[in-house]
């Protein structure tokens, strides 16, 4: 795996209508690896990965993708794929044109290697047979997927996926997890994935931040199975051990010493090997 | 074997001792919330001397959520009036329906900002609202002038393949409603025409008011309002539901501009359509008049329609079909436009869908009346 920052994100403040949610967000997502935003419901996961692709300005702070800067001019062949938290396929077409409108946009391929291409990509997530179906013919867990498929199908490097997991069965859940460990440790593609399935993030991902809404930031940052064993910030603790004991004791006791030891600057260390 | 009938709710004050304690018992559940405030507002009073109060659990029979939640925000009335409030006679079960309240009382988190109220509040708020929608309008009209070049750098993000649809979607459709709206137009036209023109033994000329009206103004506005409604609607309505899905949001983020992939087609679509249904409604509305009128003139068919033709010139009838440009531009850009500025839910797509038809149905008046204006003056 290579060592060199993919995504690097400096100061960034991110909100709605002027007003801030997150601000002075700093990190570094490794090329090649599986990044986590975590964060309760409601933390800003969605806002943050909102701004990383480029659909809103940054209120203050820097993006940077591949060293060529912030990803705000969206015209032009997408550097890289994107999963909506509601799939957001477009409810008109069926998931074969869903799947074939960036092919058809942005490559020169004849339609019969874009039926090829489209029917392997649909395939590759179980759908195979519903190729002709309207997004709302199928389930809501068929429309994650087939999203994840549509994200897949320009042969991104670099693969944003909000919560592509939640709202699936454990067996479906668990392929899904096989299949984003597949894309970064064969194909060598980057994630960076929102989510808050913790079984799913402890098997996947290299890397983490975690969000949280009252200190509007960064509360922890690192390998999920190390802040899994060795955090003891009660809130970080809580979040990675979920148990069912009462989390308002800790809540209060946790915001008290909210402002925790964030080091934007800091470059994140290489995963752990999993053992 | 029948529980025992539970109780209903039974508040006791007991301050005489040097131990004051408030008891309730019975149920206290979502029947019993009212009864609940009422009765410890009362015995409130009572207590504002008090600096603790034993509150006694013990007797209650039957608890729910709501019940609980009441209870849990009278205690924190209390507290804020320097009551503090000891509880007994808690059981386990009891405890826990406690603290998943308790835990979660008194809204944690920011409350939504209150909306501004009073009449300068609106009127400064309608300004500002006023002029931000009008550096809306610019900027997405800034948009479009972006968006129309990448036609040939990046043509294939342009729906060739989605504008034979629309077209259909929108002629086609559209046809046998600016037919019939036409027609009866016409013919109310006609109706006055002939009666008032009689009065003055000129009713021979409602050839030429039909005609020439129709034509140059009616059938190109009613063509236009139409349109707004039915057309102009469904663009906001599909492009709104299109942005609260995050359809438009996945359209970028595919490298898709919307404008370019959304609002040119549909720009395109009415330019060709909106021209060529007028076309219709000016024929079918002459038609209409035609319907109407002759029975009550004395004048054979072929007189009439020889009439009608002399009175259509060339002129008569570009100075109304001209119109059908910027209606088409003005229908598009405004039902796009209000439709991409969509946020929320169902409701706000509503809400859009409507702002669009009225706002294209003025528009289209305006630049009508503007016209006008602009021919008086030209004498033309
Ligand atoms: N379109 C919007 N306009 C205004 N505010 C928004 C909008 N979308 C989200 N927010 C606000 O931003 C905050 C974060 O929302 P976001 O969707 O990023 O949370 P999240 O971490 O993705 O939560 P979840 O896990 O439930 O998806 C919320 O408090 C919400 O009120
Ligand atoms: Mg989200």
């Amino acid at each position: 795996m290579n060592q060199e920052p993919y995504i690097r994100v400096k100061d960034l403040s991110v909100g709605w209508d002027g007003q801030a949610i997150l601000s002075h967000l700093s990190f570094a997502v490794r090329r090649g690896s599986c990044f986590a935003i975590l964060g309760g419901s409601g933390a800003g996961k969605s806002t943050v990965m909102r701004f990383l692709i480029g659909l809103e300005v940054p209120m203050a702070g820097t993006i940077d993708i591949r060293g060529l800067g912030s990803p705000s001019d969206l015209d032009g062949k997408p550097g890289f794929g994107v999963m909506f938290q509601a799939g957001a396929l477009f409810g008109s077409r069926s998931l074969f044109e869903n799947l074939a409108l960036p092919l058809r946009a942005w490559t020169d391929l004849s339609e019969a290697s874009i039926r090829l291409l489209v029917q392997a990509k649909l395939d590759l997530v179980d759908l195979g047979a519903f190729a002709d179906y309207l997004p709302e013919e199928i389930s809501g867990g068929m429309n994650k997927r087939a999203a994840i498929a549509r994200a897949l199908v320009l042969e991104p490097d670099l693969l944003f996926l909000d919560e592509p997991s939640a709202g699936l069965d454990p067996i479906t859940s668990v392929e899904l997890d096989d299949l984003i460990r597949n894309l970064t440790r064969e194909l060598g593609i980057t994630v960076v994935l929102v989510s808050h399935e913790l079984p799913s993030i402890l098997s996947i991902a290299d890397d983490c931040i975690l969000l949280d809404k009252e200190s509007e930031g960064i509360i922890a940052r690192g390998d999920p199975r190390e802040l899994q064993r060795e955090s003891r910030i009660p809130m970080v603790h809580d979040f990675f051990n979920r148990s069912s004991g009462s989390t308002s004791q800790h809540r209060t006791i946790a915001q008290e010493d909210s402002p925790m030891h964030e080091q934007p600057d800091r470059e994140p260390t290489g995963p752990e090997d999993e053992s | 074997m029948a529980a025992p009938p539970t109780q209903p709710l039974q508040i006791r004050v007991d301050t005489s001792t040097s131990e004051p304690c408030v008891q309730l018992g019975g149920s206290l559940t979502i029947e019993d919330v009212d009864p609940l405030l009422k009765g410890l507002m009362a015995s409130l009073p009572g207590l504002t001397d008090l600096e603790a109060v034993d509150l006694d659990l013990s007797l209650l029979q039957k608890v729910d959520g709501a019940g609980v939640a009441a209870l849990l925000d009278s205690i924190a009335k209390w507290d804020t009036s320097g009551i503090s409030v000891r509880f007994r006679g808690v059981d386990a079960s009891l405890q826990r329906v406690l603290n998943l309240y308790s835990d979660r009382l008194a809204g944690k988190g920011s409350p939504r900002p209150a909306q501004p109220e009073g009449v300068f509040h609106r009127i400064g708020l309608f300004a500002v609202q006023s002029m931000t929608g009008i550096r809306d309008a610019f900027d997405f009209l800034g948009h479009c002038a972006v968006a129309l070049p990448g036609i040939l750098t990046h043509p294939r993000t342009f729906p060739w393949r989605d504008l034979p649809l629309l077209l259909q979607r929108v002629g086609g459709g559209g046809l046998g409603i600016v037919a019939l709206t036409n027609l009866l137009i016409g013919m109310i036209v006609a109706f006055v025409g002939v009666l008032q023109l009689q009065r003055f033994g000129a009713q021979h000329f409602v050839t030429d008011m039909i005609a020439i009206g129709h034509i140059r103004e009616l059938g190109p506005l009613i063509t236009a309002i139409i349109i707004s409604g039915r057309t102009g609607a469904g663009f906001a309505a599909e492009l709104g539901t299109m942005k609260v899905s995050e359809e438009v949001d996945a359209l970028r983020s595919m490298g898709f501009d919307p404008f370019r992939w959304l609002v040119l087609p549909r720009l395109t679509t009415l330019l060709i359509a909106l021209p060529l249904l007028t076309l219709v409604g000016d024929y079918v509305g002459i038609l209409g008049g035609m319907i109407a009128s002759l029975p009550m003139l004395d004048m054979n068919m072929d007189a009439y329609l020889e009439a009608t033709a002399r009175a259509i010139t060339m002129k008569q009838f570009l100075l109304g079909w001209i119109k059908t440009i910027p209606f088409a531009v003005a229908i598009a850009l405004l039902s796009c436009a209000q439709g991409l500025a969509t946020s929320g839910g169902a409701e706000a797509v509503g809400e859009r869908t409507t702002r669009a038809v009225v706002l294209s149905i003025f528009a289209v008046i305006l630049l009508d009346s503007m016209h006008a204006m602009v021919y008086a003056m030209l004498q033309i």
